[in-house]
């Protein structure tokens, strides 16, 4: 992102309430904090196929937390990078743990049913582009602090400031979705009191189509992230019964397994070397000697791809 | 009388024959190990010295985390 990109949007939005705003490959979208510490809810969705949209899960992947160069991934098989996190200060922390808040959880734990829940708010601005509640898909989660433990995962204070901004860059045309967290004047995601936050779509300029064009080269080379062109199946059913197609048959990937029996001649010292790992990385000597095998390959020759940063941060 | 019989040379070094499975992809990365030329070209081979390998790496922490 560069200074000089002009605002084409340039919005607040007001507690508690989201929209859904079409950014287009090398567009930047910007979420300011306007008057403190608000906990945003994020959805991001192909602008041009609803049905390729951020999947936290596999953003999970790479670490609990999202931050400055890392991608907004699309959901497997197409596992693309939607956008690209460009600028997060220290002070918004993000999270990639904790489920939209729903109001269900709210109108258990305080008796009030009037409050909206992530399902709501997203469900609202979703409306727009005649996308339903049921197409919200788990939030990345901006200026939500947590922590975790052997239980699972709790909010501390949010530390969000006046001014704070996160940048996007887009990869491809997409339909992002800020909303205000709910829930945030009942717990510490929002410190007891919901905030305004500021929401700007940047002009892509020269620069950032560049950056766009060079991350989308470097990160979708890979066979297996699928298209459409691919499904054995490409029309989006409408009805919501499900009833099996009799003349169906599944083209499984790899399928079926195939196994090869090979012998391998070890030294009786050699075997005895062996011996004291047996039941505890395998059953058999021909588990044992598998499991090795694969423990040797990953630490010498497997790459560390799709944004796995290194070895020592990667859990093989 | 039954006679016995001296054998003066020693023993040949004993050889444990060990079978393990891979499937199809697996097998891919034996050929990969097969193209560097390092380990070996058959497929026992590869796998026998690439397990040694490993524990020589692992040396004297073998059976430590792995």
């Amino acid at each position: 992102m560069t200074t000089a990109q002009k605002s084409r949007l340039d919005i607040v939005l007001e507690p508690v309430s989201g929209k859904a705003i079409p950014v287009l490959k090398g567009e930047t979208l910007r979420i300011s904090l306007v008057s403190g510490a608000q906990h945003v809810e994020f959805n991001c969705f192909n602008l041009h196929d609803h049905k390729e949209y951020m999947s936290v899960g596999h953003m999970r992947r790479e670490s609990f937390r999202a931050g400055p160069d890392r991608m907004i991934w699309s959901n497997p098989p197409r596992y693309r990078p939607m956008m690209k996190i460009v600028a997060m200060p220290p002070t918004c922390g993000s999270d990639l743990l904790v489920a939209g808040s729903v109001s269900k959880v709210l109108e258990a734990q305080f008796g009030i049913d009037g409050l909206p829940g992530f399902d709501d708010t997203m469900a609202q601005a979703l409306g727009e582009y005649n996308l339903t509640a049921d197409d919200a898909h788990d939030p990345l989660n901006l200026w939500l602090n947590t922590e975790w433990d052997h239980i699972g995962t709790f909010v501390t204070t949010n530390s969000g400031k006046p001014g704070d901004c996160v940048d996007m860059l887009a990869l491809m045309d997409v339909l992002a979705v800020p909303t205000i967290a709910a829930g945030a004047n009942f717990s510490l995601s929002g410190n007891f009191s919901y905030k305004p936050i500021r929401v700007q779509v940047l002009e892509a300029d020269s620069s950032s189509r560049e950056e766009a064009d060079r991350e989308w080269q470097a990160n979708t080379a890979l066979k297996t992230q699928r298209t459409l062109d691919d499904y054995k199946l490409k029309t989006i059913r409408t009805e919501r019964s499900l009833t099996p197609t009799d003349s169906y048959q599944p083209d499984y990937v790899n399928f079926p397994i195939e196994w090869t029996d090979i012998e391998v001649l070890f030294s009786s010292d050699e075997l005895q070397s062996i011996w004291p790992l047996r039941g505890r990385m395998g059953a058999t000597d021909g588990e044992l000697v598998r499991t090795l095998f694969f423990h040797w390959y990953t630490e010498n020759r497997k790459s560390h791809g799709l944004r796995f940063y290194s070895p020592q941060q990667l859990h093989a | 009388m039954a006679s016995t019989k001296i054998v003066d040379d020693a023993p040949a070094p004993r050889t444990a024959k060990v079978i393990v499975q891979f499937d199809q992809q697996q097998r891919k990365l034996l050929d990969f190990l097969r193209a560097e030329g390092t380990f070996g070209r058959e497929d026992g081979e590869i796998i026998r010295n690439v397990v040694l390998d490993y524990l020589k790496q692992k040396k004297p922490a073998a059976g430590g985390k792995a």
